[in-house]
């Protein structure tokens, strides 16, 4: 008895989707509409992702290339810096990502580098006796830079420490500016993409929306003949559900084309376009069959709130 | 089988729709129920299908008070009672066999039973050869045998037909009546509404005439 109620469960859940592959052919137009509708919403929902990721990787490399450096006196000594570094590394409040020692001798090499077509200048570093050593300090909070400074400016270190870049009120300024920009970039690309989806959720729910209230007289007609709540929702979303599938495959397809086609010309105007490119690319596994997965989940999740409606005994008193 | 005690049924505060009938229809008849457009013989099959509840009063369809029905079990009720709509409600994506199989799906049928018993029906209804066409494909009478066909696949205890010949050509229509009557051989208690006085005269049943939301006369039939 109860292996024959199993079996007919197993028979009613197939039923329900050959039902649904049914609907999804025979209501071509519809389903079209609205496979194209939640394929250019995921297709959307794609690119937010990825032009958040490009600002983050963005934002991430200007932020790289925020530091302060400390120049030490002439007659210091390596191990005296090396313990400066130390101090500054160990100090969990100040959150150094980098500390990069800079020797005299690396110090001009780099200068002579930078200036080997200046010749005046070249002249002038000749004659110069030395290029203070350094080092320089990157955190992993550029408002830390601040701290760092406060540490290498106490007393104990005077007598190491000759200057630091961050003297420099321009740069100060420029430094933290730079920082709140970045962080408001961060902040408001993640409200966007928050925003941007949930608007696109909601596209592909009233799409669905449309398409059953469309078919409401089939709705009525089941309950009148005294089909199950389950027996007439499974198939709509077995609908739905082909519907996500499709335009998933359709969307992350397409996108991946044009995102490897595209990406070296993008490149030229952003640089950073290429380490995301690398991530999309790293992630092909994981990102396809998870729009599919995300595009078969919206669609029938859509489609079982907009017939939640629809499904109500309709008894008039 | 069928009990109606003082079921009135208001719509809204003028809309009288009927007013406190009282009916019992014994099991195995076939009872026409007569009246003119807006006296109120649909609404008496729709409290009788359940789409929508009395003013007040008192049914009992087979043995189910509805007054203790609730609303998940409504889906159980319809399945024991087999219904022909007027305006003939066929599932416009699903073909004649499709259709007809939804009512025997419903209950958990095998398509092996399915199978069987399907093309019985469908011959039972003469529309042999149209199995696989869909409604849109079918003439208005055509489209009319695919609902009785649906309401009489599960062999239902009680079959409510409203205007099942309404749409019909005269032919068509004994074509439809004759259906129905071998339906009622076999045991099921009929109940149909209808206009057509020469239907009433040459079938010989018990017929209820409403006017005015009342039963204004119950007669019974030489064959009831």
């Amino acid at each position: 008895m109860q292996g024959s109620s199993f079996r007919r469960k197993l028979v009613n859940i197939r039923r329900v989707f050959i039902s649904g592959a049914h609907s999804f052919i025979r209501n071509a137009w519809l389903s079209t509409a609205a496979t194209v509708v939640m394929s250019i919403t995921l297709f959307s929902i794609l690119l937010t992702i990825f032009a958040s990721m490009t600002s983050t990787n963005t934002i991430k490399s200007f932020e790289d290339k925020i530091d302060v450096s400390i120049f030490f006196k002439a007659d210091v000594s390596k191990s005296q810096i090396d313990k400066l570094s130390t101090a500054l590394r160990n100090n969990p409040e100040l959150g150094v990502k980098e500390v990069t020692y800079i020797s005299e001798e690396d110090a001009k090499a780099s200068f002579e580098a930078q200036n080997k077509d200046d010749i005046k200048t070249l002249q002038a570093i000749a004659q110069t006796d030395y290029l203070p050593a350094s080092i320089r300090v990157k955190t992993l909070e550029t408002s830390k830079l601040q701290e760092v400074v406060k540490v290498t400016r106490q007393e104990k270190y005077k007598a190491i420490v000759d200057k630091d870049s961050y003297k420099d009120d321009a740069k100060r300024t420029a430094v933290n500016r730079l920082g709140s920009i970045a962080k408001f970039l961060r902040n408001a690309g993640l409200i966007a993409s928050v925003i941007f989806g949930a608007i696109s959720i909601l596209v592909i729910l009233n799409t669905i929306r449309m398409t059953i209230f469309n078919r409401k007289d089939e709705i009525e007609i089941m309950q009148l003949i005294g089909a199950s709540k389950w027996y007439i929702r499974g198939p709509f979303l077995v609908e739905a559900g082909i519907y996500g599938l499709i335009a998933g495959v359709f969307a992350v397809s397409v996108f991946y084309l044009l995102v490897l086609a595209q990406a070296p010309k993008l490149s030229e105007f952003v640089e950073e376009v290429q380490p995301t490119v690398h991530d999309f690319k790293s992630m092909i596994f994981i990102l396809v069959p998870a729009t599919i997965v995300v595009g078969i989940i919206i669609g029938s999740f859509s489609s079982y709130l907009a017939i939640r409606k629809h499904l109500k005994i309709k008894v008039t008193k | 089988m069928i009990l109606l005690d003082r079921v009135t049924k208001k719509y809204g505060k003028k809309g009288l729709a009927l007013d406190r009938v009282s009916l019992h229809i014994a099991p195995k008849e076939f009872v026409l129920i007569v009246g003119s457009s807006g006296a109120g013989k649909s609404t008496l099959l729709k409290l009788l299908t359940r789409e929508e509840k009395p003013t007040s009063g008192k049914i009992v369809v087979g043995g189910v008070d509805y007054d203790r029905l609730k609303d998940r079990e409504v889906p159980l009720l319809r399945r024991k009672i087999g219904t022909i709509f007027q305006d003939f409600k066929l599932l416009p994506n699903r073909t004649v066999f499709e259709n007809i199989a939804f009512a025997l799906e419903i209950v958990g049928m095998t398509n092996k039973e399915i199978q069987f018993t399907v093309p019985k029906v469908i011959d039972l209804v003469g529309l042999n050869g149209k199995e696989h066409n869909f409604p849109k494909e079918l003439s208005g009478g055509e489209q009319q045998r695919v609902a009785i066909a649906r309401a009489v696949v599960r062999q239902p205890k009680i079959l409510i037909a409203d205007e099942p010949t309404g749409n019909l050509d005269p032919k068509h229509a004994w074509d439809v009546v004759s259906v129905l009557e071998k339906i009622n051989q076999h045991g099921t208690t009929v109940l149909m509404t209808t206009h057509n006085q020469e239907i009433v005269n040459k079938l010989q049943r018990r017929v209820i005439t409403i006017d005015g939301g009342k039963v204004s006369q119950d007669v019974a039939g030489r064959k009831s």
